[in-house]
């Protein structure tokens, strides 16, 4: 096994897994720059309407952010009871993870839903239209993934107990979850804020 | 069930996950593109030897020269310098394989897939004709993954 | 998963090239994601990002294409500057001039590479800070590159010069790359710049940098190294045939297109009028064309036939420096029976030779037990997962049944996303 042993050493301090998911990162920090950079180019460019103030609805998004916020607490908990290796605690507060991925997911429902249906905002209506739902589009796949990411670690612990407690997946896991929510947090500064300055 | 796979043979390849096998894959594909720009570039050059030659058609030579592009960019020479950082790295850096071995096969297996699917326009004559600076099919998708070529650097 | 006392100055350069290559591949790729996702979006969805119809502007797609485009050519080119950095010094005999400074200029052209987009659009109408500002950028990038090719010159002053065929592929890099690299300065200068845009002056200039520079290049580390894949040398007359079939017939296909550009000749036309005095020249060139397919052709039979009949290499036919040529050619499965200890730069060198040149007795291969190294399984998830996004692909571009070939398509990439996931590596 001493070539197995020398596997795991690594000589960036870091964990492989771990250093890939920051890596993943960077490269989806230039991906979220571009889709916001062409949103705040376009926003004010329509030809026609309905117009960003007309349609948003900022109370209800910023309950869906502060949605969002929360289930980064829950991971931050959740990882915490792994590493306590903390069974019941770990699968509770992995299951708020999901549970506030969900809302979040379904809140986004309901703004497009609304948008489409009541203001006639569809996704080639006008340029607005087009950046906006490619870029909070764009951010709800990447939440959907981690909810199904966190479903599947709720259910392999689930299945297997107490002998699963891979304190370096959920770490990852989470690593890429912050990184979701920080980029929220980001389009809801820069796409609903802003209408108001 | 992965455990029993056979060490030589087709099947083998088709699974591997060695760094100097993975290396070697690309190798051999980017060579094969290499034969097929190059034709690409002979046909262009047979076209503008003469002057008003009709070797090939308009739409034909601009289909040429947007493919000639992608497929000396994208297909040889991008993928033969992936064939010498697979091969060489862990070599010369002293390590076993790749951090992520899996990561690095699958990475080889859409290039070559997103690869074929671009060269199958050839056979269903619609050739993107825009110049490699613009839209080539679903070139996206053949870049998405990847990305992960690029994780094994540790 | 360096080995021991492999710190980052003591990498080979061609690591070095590798990273910056990765570093610029992960972040410039998102960019061009984004643009073909939008036109993509364009022309199914009736979305009017690009159309001024709709408020969209056609140069934010030469914008975004750009911004990757730019680092795209350093990504193409910064490997064949790190093989040719490495068979420079095995065939000089000499330690590579200034490594130091070329690490460094390596990470000043790849963070400059991000900087200059916007000279592939000065005839976009920028306005006059951004053109001055991407130019100045551009001039500046020339002044690493040029570190490197002052360096590789004095790598070779002085040095035992052997002419095998790799190296001579290596020598000619620097002496083409410099020719496109020089036309390409020329271009860092707006005025100048608009005369040649689209002329054929731009693609001798980027011929001669991709292919006389990127091609060249791999050519010579395909030559350097396949004693190491295969375990057998190629045929080395073969060899230096093609490369002056390849050196001549490149030249000539790519001078004459300086003067045609000059000439006014545009590139991508399909036919031109015999009464403009460009009838010679392209000629010329195409006669060029042939003479390096003949080369190619010979590359081709010259692989193959050294695969069977090539003489049979050592582990280290070159007398290399670097740690690759320590093990055995080909190399096993495992790479190192023992992983290597590291103290010099180019330690494999300086384990075979004293400081003043003298010959040490090689060392042995060291004999480990082969049945205690554990190396990865195979998998067959990864081509079956790599299928699966070539279906949601196809699905996209088949007009007919599409949406049933990307469904299949999303089903395979799941379950193999599970299927891996949950495998023992």
């Amino acid at each position: 096994m001493s070539e197995a042993a020398h596997a795991h050493h690594t000589t960036t301090g870091v964990e492989n897994r771990k250093f890939a998911m920051w890596v993943l990162i960077a490269s989806e920090c230039f991906l979220f720059g571009t889709l916001i950079a062409n949103y705040l180019v376009n926003k004010g460019r329509s030809i026609s309407g309905p117009t960003p103030q007309q349609i948003y609805e900022i109370d209800i998004t910023t309950l869906s952010t502060f949605d969002l916020l929360m289930s980064s607490v829950a991971m931050v908990l959740a990882l915490h009871y792994c590493k306590e290796k903390d069974l019941r605690k770990f699968q509770f507060w992995t299951f708020m993870v999901v549970l506030g991925g969900v809302i979040f997911l379904g809140f986004q429902y309901h703004e497009f839903s609304t948008f489409v249906l009541k203001n006639g905002l569809g996704l080639s209506t006008n340029i607005f239209g087009s950046s906006f739902y490619l870029l909070t589009g764009c951010h709800g796949a990447h939440v959907t993934v981690g909810v199904l990411w966190m479903t599947s670690i709720l259910l392999t612990s689930l299945i297997k107990g107490q002998e699963w407690f891979n304190s370096e997946i959920v770490e990852v896991a989470g690593l890429y979850w912050h990184f979701v929510d920080v980029v929220w947090i980001i389009i809801f500064t820069v796409v609903y804020l802003f209408v108001y300055v | 069930m992965s455990k029993n796979l056979p060490k030589t043979g087709i099947v083998s390849w088709l699974t591997t996950v060695d760094h100097k096998r993975i290396g070697i894959l690309y190798a051999l594909g980017s060579l094969f593109f290499l034969i097929v720009g190059g034709i690409e570039a002979l046909m262009m050059r047979t076209q503008l030897a003469v002057p008003n030659n009709s070797f090939v058609t308009g739409d034909l030579y601009n289909g040429l020269v947007t493919m000639h592009g992608t497929t000396m960019i994208f297909l040889v020479v991008m993928p033969l310098s992936a064939a010498f950082f697979n091969y060489l790295i862990p070599l010369m850096i002293g390590a076993p394989d790749v951090a992520f071995p899996r990561l690095n096969a699958l990475s080889f297996w859409t290039w070559l897939f997103g690869a074929l699917l671009l060269n199958t326009s050839f056979l269903v004559q619609q050739i993107p004709a825009v110049g490699w600076f613009a839209y080539a099919n679903l070139t996206s998708k053949q870049f998405n993954p990847t990305h992960s070529v690029d994780f094994w650097i540790l | 998963m360096r080995c021991k006392g492999m710190t980052l100055l003591k990498m080979p350069l061609f690591v070095w090239a590798t990273l910056v290559t990765q570093v610029l591949l992960i972040l410039s790729l998102p960019v061009i994601t984004v643009a073909l996702v939008m036109i993509s979006f364009d022309r199914t969805f009736g979305t009017g990002f690009f159309n001024p119809g709709a408020g969209g502007q056609v140069v934010m797609w030469q914008h975004l294409f750009w911004i990757f485009g730019h680092p795209e050519v350093y990504i193409l080119i910064l490997p064949a500057m790190g093989i040719v950095s490495e068979i420079l010094a095995t065939f000089a005999k000499k330690p590579l001039f200034g490594y130091t400074v070329m690490v460094y200029s390596s990470c000043a052209i790849g963070f400059l590479g991000f900087a200059v987009w916007a000279h592939h659009m000065f005839t976009t109408g920028l306005g006059p800070w951004a053109t001055a500002l991407f130019s100045a950028a551009t001039m500046l990038i020339a002044v690493p590159t040029g570190v490197k090719i002052f360096n590789w010159i004095s790598t070779l002053w002085g040095g035992q010069i052997r002419f095998t065929t790799a190296s001579l592929y290596a020598i000619s890099f620097v002496a083409m790359f410099t020719l496109g690299g020089l036309s390409g300065i020329m271009h860092s200068s707006p005025v100048i710049d608009t005369q040649h845009q689209a002329s054929y002056f731009v693609v001798a200039h980027f011929h001669y940098v991709l292919y006389g520079g990127a091609v060249m290049g791999l050519f010579g580390g395909i030559f350097y190294w396949y004693p190491k894949v295969t375990g057998r040398l190629m045929n080395e007359t073969m060899g230096k045939l093609q490369f002056w079939l390849y050196m001549i017939g490149f030249n000539l296909t790519f001078f004459p297109m300086h003067f045609l550009g000059l000439d006014g000749m545009p590139r991508r036309i399909y036919t031109y009028a015999g009464d403009q005095n460009w009838n010679f020249w392209n000629f010329l060139a195409t006669m060029g064309a042939y003479m390096t397919a003949v080369g190619g052709a010979l590359f081709f039979i010259n692989m193959f036939s050294s695969l069977k009949f090539g003489q049979k290499a050592s582990d280290d036919p070159w007398d290399g420096r670097t740690l690759e040529w320590s093990i055995p050619s080909p190399p096993p499965e495992y790479n190192f029976a023992k992983l290597p200890e590291v103290s010099h730069l180019d330690d494999w060198w300086h384990k075979k030779y004293t400081h003043d040149g003298k010959r040490l007795a090689p060392p042995k291969q060291p004999i480990v037990d082969l049945s205690s190294i554990h190396m990865p399984n195979q998998s067959f998830w990864p081509i079956l997962l790599a299928l699966g996004i070539t279906g949601i692909a196809t699905g996209f571009v088949v007009p007919a049944n599409g949406v049933i070939i990307a469904l299949v398509g999303v089903a395979m990439t799941v379950t193999s996303t599970y299927g891996w996931a949950y495998e023992e590596p």
